[in-house]
Formats: C-alpha cells, structure tokens, sequence
C-alpha cells in the first residue's frame, strides 16, 4: 500500500519527528522530579491519599445501603476518641464516627475531584482546541464567554446553581462546579493549540493536505493535551479546598455525609464547648490533601515552566 | 465629524461596554434561574388562596404576559428598589436587611486589605530581591500552608484559642447608634470606647484568618513576578550601567511587577467576597457572607437572588476599576497592542 502512496513516508518521518519530540519532553520531565524532594513528598502523599480511597472498604466496612453516610452512634454528646472511634464521634444530630467520615470522605473527595476535572477537561478541551485553532470571529466569541464566567462572582454563582439544581449531593455540586469552572480548562488549551498551531509538523500535516479533523486529533491534540492534564492534575487538590469550604458553609452536601467540610461544620458547634476531634481530623485530613497536590502541582510548574527550565 | 477617541479612551469605552454587557448577562441568568426554581406566584400565596385571587396576584405583578416582557418588569422593579422581602430573616425587606449587612461585609474587607495588600508586597518583594534567605523560605512557608489549609480551618483554630481567653467575642451588643455601620468607626464617633473595643473584639477573628489566608496569595504571586522581572534584559542593562542593587530593585522591578499585582488585587477583591462568606460563617459575623450562606441553606429563593445581583455588579465594577487603572500603569495597553 505505501508504494502507492506518495505521502506515506513524508507521514511516518513526522510521527516519528513527534514521538521523538514527546519521548525527550517526558524523560526530562521525570529526571527532573526525581531530582526535587519536594515533589517527591507530594507525590508520596496523593499515593497515600489515593490508597486510602480505594481502600475504604477494607479500613471501614461500607455503611449500608449508602457507604457515603456515615454508621450511627448514639449518645447525648459527642463521644471523645477511643478504642470503637479512633477519631470520636460527632453526637447529635447526626451521631456519625469520624474515623468512618475522614475515610470514607477521602474517597468522596477524589471522586468528586476526578469527576470534576473530567467533565470541564472534555468541554474546556472542545471549546480551547475550537477557539484556538480556528482563531477570528470563533475565537473571539467563545473567548469573550470564558471572560465572562471568569468575571462571575464564584461562590455566589454556586448558591444559586444549588439552590436551583434544589437536591443536594454528589452531582449536585459536580454539575454545579463544572458550570463554573470549565472556562479555565479551555483557556490553558487554548494557549497550548495557538503555540502548537505553528508548529512546523502542522504546517507539514496541512501541506500535505490532511483534513482540519485529522490534523487536530494526530498533531495538535496529542502535542498540546499534556501540559492541560498536568494543569488539572494540579486543581484537584483546589477543588477539594473549594468543595469542602462548601460544604462547611452547608451547601451542597446532606448533613451526615462522609465529606471533610461538612463535618468540620458539625465541629464548628463543639468546638467551642470542648470537643475538639470533629473539626481536626478532617482538618488534618484536608490540609495535607490540598498539601500534597500543591507540591506536586509547584514542581510540576517549575517543570514546565520554560523559563526556570535548564538551569536558567 | 467622526469624534477621534486617543487609544486610551477606545480601550476604557471597550471596558465599560464588556462590563455592561456582564452585568445584563448575570441579571439575566439570575432571572432565568429564578423562573426555573418555581413559579413566583407561590411567594405570594398559600395553598388556600382562591384561584381567582391568584389570578389577580398573577395580573398585578404582570407574571400573566410573556417572559420577555415579564423581565423587563422585573428588572425595572429592581432599579425602583422593589427588591422583595427576605422570607428566611423575619420578612426584613431585602433593601434594608443589605443596608444593614453590607457595612460589615464592607468593614472587614476594608482592613484586610489595608494590611495584607502592604503587607503581601512588601514581603513579595524582600523575597525575590534575596532569593533563598531567610525571608523568602518564610514566604514560600506562608505561601504554602495558607493555600493548603482551608480558611475555615484557620479560623476555627482560632476562634476556639482566642474565644475560650475571651479576646474574641461572637455576639456583641453594641449600645452606640448605627452612622456607617461599621461598628468600629461607628463607636470612634460616638466616643464610645468600651464599645471600641468590643468592635474590634467582634473583628479581630475574622481578620486575621482573612489576611493569612489572602497574604499566602500575595506574596507567592509578586515573589514569583518579582523574579520573572529581575531576570530580564533591561535589568541586565542596569546593571551594566552601574546602578545599584537596591536602585534596581525598587525602581525597575517592583515597578514592573506593578502590573501582575494590580490582576491580583482584582483577584484579591473577588476572593474576598466569596472569602468572607466562610470567615463570617466560623465567627458568627452577620455579614452578606455568611447571611447569604444562611439563605441559601433556607432555600430562600427572594433573598439568595438579591444578593447574588449585588455581589456581581459590585465585582464587576471593581473589576472595571482594575482594568482602567491596568491602562494607565501599563502602556503596552494605551498603545493598543495586544496582550
């Protein structure tokens, strides 16, 4: 077949041109992790995090019929930590075990942040690789709206996207996070596709007359797709962050939900009367969760970032 | 006779004419969100109203013609202060029950930038200028931990050390009449200095986790915009001309990194609305914040809409403000070239 055809080898030299380019870019990259401690540290604690979450089950056995509410444990106040709850107990109203909670809710929040990050990822990268590619009056349009939803008033949006959604949970606050938040994605995109875009194999890809499609989905996708999915890899932990502040402030999520803010927000009450355990489990539990993510998002940035690049 | 308009003017008409343009576009997001919620009506009536008095609500406030029309009513209803009751908060009239929060909103936000707007700058700047001292390590350490803890976290911490030694008090009774309504001020012109202190003992809580919280920001933004500046060319020249260390620092760099200072106090502004929120809710503050939270939690549809159009317009004013000022201390904008 590729006697025929008289581009085939002008094709093979640029992917392998590209590949070449991609291998290089992620060598560098992992030698220069490897190289900072405290990316090292970040990453060590997301690992942590991570197996947490898909061992939920084994640490706690699932609450049913929902494994996201946390089990019952009466009493008139607050039980202090001991050896049935390593981290106390939340008394009324909701009398769920911490331990449970902060486990349980180390899940919930990396499904809530995966989930996130998903859907603005797939719209930010339609709407960036559109705007970025095709440029002129598309471009300004699509752009004018990402300005727009940056201008908006972030947690006041959110309020009246909740209260409107009505139910709260899980998709609640995935659907009403995402409305606000895929504009930045397509940004970031954008920018990669506009430098990527004059790049000398798409030049070659459209002399030698690909379609707009393919060459989006060989050459430009692929070349730009990987500083955005380290870009959204470092908001997870700022998502959790935000989510949690939300649920400390009572929206979004039920009361009894095994997620750090709204336990924190039962803690707020207790607190003041002695029982400090509600509040700082899930605090420490948040702290090093958005901790690990900022370390590795730094030094991924530092990474990338051409200008610190190579000792300059 | 077409009027010449100098590039700045075009760029400040360009502005002005997005901002408008944002502010219709949220007005008309909260009215379609509003219509969405439920029929409107229902805030008028109970279950037993008779269908022809609700036909009568229905004509009096023109929710029987077409939705275009019926937001044109209601936004002229709006600009006639016809903001509705707040059905969560004793039927308050939504006009007052803002006028009464937004002083305190106002007050807090007010003093937490005075210090860490300074505060984050100065020690942006000290940073960057000795890179790997002391006070930089400082820096990156506050810069980290206050964007890794959550401001509500702070602030619990804080409200159970200062509440428990009683420094920090979460319902005063202020006994000096309301001017600004902001306790502080208010107490100064009355000359009332028990009730002073009680102000800022009412203040004091929320402004220390909001300045930590917001100088994590500040300083890791300008030490990082800092040392982008010094490591350009015309610093080079300097230099080579034999300026000192200190004279570039202060007049060429701090002054370029000016501009990425100014994005962060519009930034800044932003934040803080939706910052004060949480800090007001941990310490019991009844400002806007903590007040809409409250409303939001209620399902009080009247009042969560109000202040959702008070919070976006006063952002996009601010907004507004940053970018006409970003004209003036940049002039790559006032030449038109683009960003």
């Amino acid at each position: 077949m590729s006697d025929t055809d008289p581009q085939a080898d002008i094709r093979v030299a640029l992917k392998e041109g590209e590949e070449e380019y991609r291998k290089r870019e992620r060598s560098f990259m992992m030698y220069r992790i490897r190289k900072s401690p405290l990316s090292m540290i970040g990453i060590a604690i997301v690992m942590v995090f991570i197996l947490i979450a898909i061992a939920a089950p084994l640490i706690c056995p699932p609450n049913q019929p929902d494994p996201f509410r946390m089990p019952k444990t009466f009493s008139r106040l607050p039980l202090p930590p001991s050896k049935e709850h390593p981290f106390g107990t939340t008394g009324p109203v909701t009398y769920g075990d911490v331990f449970y909670g902060v486990i349980w809710g180390t899940r919930y929040s990396l499904m809530l942040a995966f989930s996130i990050t998903a859907i603005c990822f797939s719209v930010g990268l339609m709407v960036g690789v559109i705007a970025g590619y095709y440029g002129g009056l598309i471009d300004d349009i699509l752009m004018r709206i990402v300005d727009l939803f940056y201008s908006l008033p972030w947690l006041v949006v959110m309020m009246v996207i909740l209260i409107a959604l009505g139910k709260r949970g899980f998709w609640t606050m995935v659907i009403a996070y995402s409305i606000l938040a895929w504009p930045g994605y397509s940004r970031i995109v954008r920018g990669e596709v506009l430098r990527v875009k004059n790049e000398l194999y798409v030049e070659a890809a459209k002399a030698i007359g690909l379609t707009d499609l393919q060459i989006i989905l060989r050459h430009v996708l692929p070349n730009s797709i990987y500083t955005v999915v380290i870009m959204a890899s470092m908001r997870l932990g700022t998502i959790v962050l935000s989510t949690s502040s939300l649920g400390f402030l009572g929206l979004g999520f039920n009361p009894g939900t095994a997620e750090w803010g709204i336990i924190i927000s039962e803690g707020r009450n207790w607190l003041l009367q002695g029982s400090w355990w509600i509040a700082v489990f899930p605090g420490i539990f948040i702290f090093f969760f958005v901790l690990g993510w900022q370390l590795l998002g730094d030094a991924f940035r530092d990474i990338l970032d051409p200008k610190s690049r190579r000792g300059v | 006779m077409a009027v010449k308009l100098t590039n700045m003017q075009k760029y400040i008409l360009r502005r002005l004419l997005y901002s408008i343009i944002t502010i219709f576009v949220i007005v008309f997001m909260v009215f379609t969100i509003s219509r969405l919620a439920g029929d409107p009506v229902e805030a008028y009536v109970t279950p037993e109203t008779p269908p022809e008095i609700i036909e009568i609500i229905r004509k009096k406030y023109h929710l029987d013609e077409p939705i275009p029309v019926q937001f044109v009513y209601w936004v002229n209803g709006l600009l006639h202060g016809e903001w509705g009751r707040a059905f969560s908060f004793g039927e308050e009239p939504i006009v007052q029950l803002i006028a009464r929060l937004f002083p305190l909103t106002l007050e807090l936000n007010l003093y937490v930038m005075a210090i860490s707007l300074p505060l984050g700058y100065w020690i942006g700047t000290k940073a960057a200028a000795n890179k790997d001292s002391w006070i930089d390590h400082l820096a990156r350490i506050l810069a980290i931990m206050g964007n890794s803890l959550p401001s509500f976290f702070i602030g619990l911490a804080l409200l159970a050390f200062l509440y428990v030694r009683g420094i920090v008090v979460i319902d005063p009774r202020f006994t000096f009449a309301t001017i600004t309504g902001m306790p502080t001020i208010d107490a100064i012109l009355a000359g009332d200095w028990r009730g002073f202190i009680e102000a800022w003992r009412y203040l004091i809580g929320p402004l220390i986790t909001m300045v930590f919280a917001s100088l994590a920001t500040n300083t890791r933004v300008l030490r990082s915009s800092i040392l982008e500046e010094l490591n350009k060319d015309y610093i080079t020249t300097g230099k080579s001309k034999g300026l000192s260390k200190d004279y570039i620092d202060k007049k060429y760099a701090r002054r370029n990194a000016l501009i990425p200072f100014m994005t962060l106090l519009g930034f800044t502004i932003a934040g803080l609305v939706s910052g004060s929120a949480i800090v007001e809710a941990v310490f019991n503050r009844q400002g806007l914040g903590s007040v809409a939270a409250a409303a939001a939690r209620a399902t009080d549809h009247n009042t969560v809409q109000a202040f959702s159009l008070i919070y976006a317009v006063m952002l996009v004013l601010v907004n507004l403000g940053v970018d006409i000022i970003y004209g003036y201390i940049d002039p790559r904008i006032k030449y038109g070239e683009k960003k």
